[in-house]
């Protein structure tokens, strides 16, 4: 899963040249990752992972490419990050430390966040 | 009902630090002092109560009563480096709405424990078929308010020179709160 959400995270969508079909593939993707967390939780005792989850699916709905919405690529983000949240809270519960996507920025050629700030 | 067997548990930070949550004990009234102790006076200048009386701490120790306030403990070996309070009324109309309370010790603050008390607090919440969970910070505790924000809390309100600090400045209160929904529990929807 964690390997799944840095795959979006750091896909070509979310870049300055991205076109529409790098989008549509986005958006399939995180359909895709979102339902393999929805099988894990299916499992597991976390209620706030599954709230996390239907957000996620929410905004997923609300960025569906071709509803043409002006906002769709801040919905994607959107559900991205609540499945990101959901995977935290699994992690959670398994006493590990959450995710972090850019301890692998590397392997995807991306810039480093110049400042991150964590309670 | 929350039920209390899933402590202790482990949990580890994103710098691989281990700690151990559960809920407090009578016999942590020495132990959650020494943390009080170590909370910078530009902190506990915002408690509500006195936490540089020991008696204080003694009286919390003493009248522990679980269904109202639980006190969840983050320990580094034997020392408390955290401290996360569920408020609750057992009837009445704010049943169905928690209030909690965070403390992190300085060193390890901006590490995600706030953020993994939260999410512990947000566990318990749900567990519990609460409704809401209220969360309260001074305007000036942004990181606070951010890692609440990123929880899935949302500010639903600003009072301006609401709340005074020890020495009588006011400063404004920001209140955030976390829906669980209706039936307060959690379903797991999307589509097929």
């Amino acid at each position: 899963m964690r390997a799944g959400h840095d795959r979006i995270y750091f896909g070509k969508w979310r870049k300055m040249t991205a076109t529409t079909l790098d989008i549509r593939r986005a958006y399939h993707q995180i359909e895709r990752h979102l339902k393999a967390i929805g099988e894990v939780l299916e499992t597991k005792d976390r209620p706030a992972a599954r709230r996390d989850l239907g957000k996620a699916f929410e905004a997923l709905a609300a960025g569906d490419p071709d509803a043409e919405s002006s906002d769709a690529l801040r919905f994607l983000d959107h559900a991205l990050s609540y499945g990101h949240n959901a995977i935290d809270d699994l992690l959670h519960g398994e006493g590990l430390p959450p995710h972090d996507p850019m301890e692998f920025a590397k392997w995807y050629d991306a810039v480093e966040v110049p400042f991150k700030e964590e309670w | 009902m929350i039920t209390l067997e899933r402590y202790p548990r482990e949990i580890t930070l994103r710098d691989g630090a281990r700690l151990t949550l559960r809920p407090m004990v009578r016999e942590d009234a020495d132990r959650l002092w020494d943390f009080f102790r170590r909370i910078p006076p530009e902190d506990t200048m915002y408690f509500r109560e006195d936490v540089g009386r020991k008696k204080v701490v003694e009286r919390w120790a003493e009248n522990l009563e679980y269904d109202s306030v639980l006190p969840v403990l983050a320990l580094e070996g034997d020392s408390v480096v955290g401290d996360a309070t569920l408020h609750r009324n057992k009837s009445g109309w704010k049943q169905r709405v928690g209030t909690i309370r965070i403390q992190i010790a300085p060193d390890f603050r901006h590490r995600g424990l706030g953020t993994a008390m939260i999410r512990e607090m947000r566990h318990l919440g749900e567990k519990a078929a609460l409704h809401y969970l209220l969360a309260e910070a001074i305007e000036e505790q942004q990181s606070a308010i951010r890692a609440f924000e990123k929880m899935g809390f949302e500010r639903v309100g600003l009072y301006l020179n609401f709340v005074n600090d020890q020495k009588g400045r006011f400063h404004n209160l920001v209140v955030l709160l976390y829906s669980m929904g209706d039936s307060g529990q959690a379903t797991l929807s999307f589509p097929p």
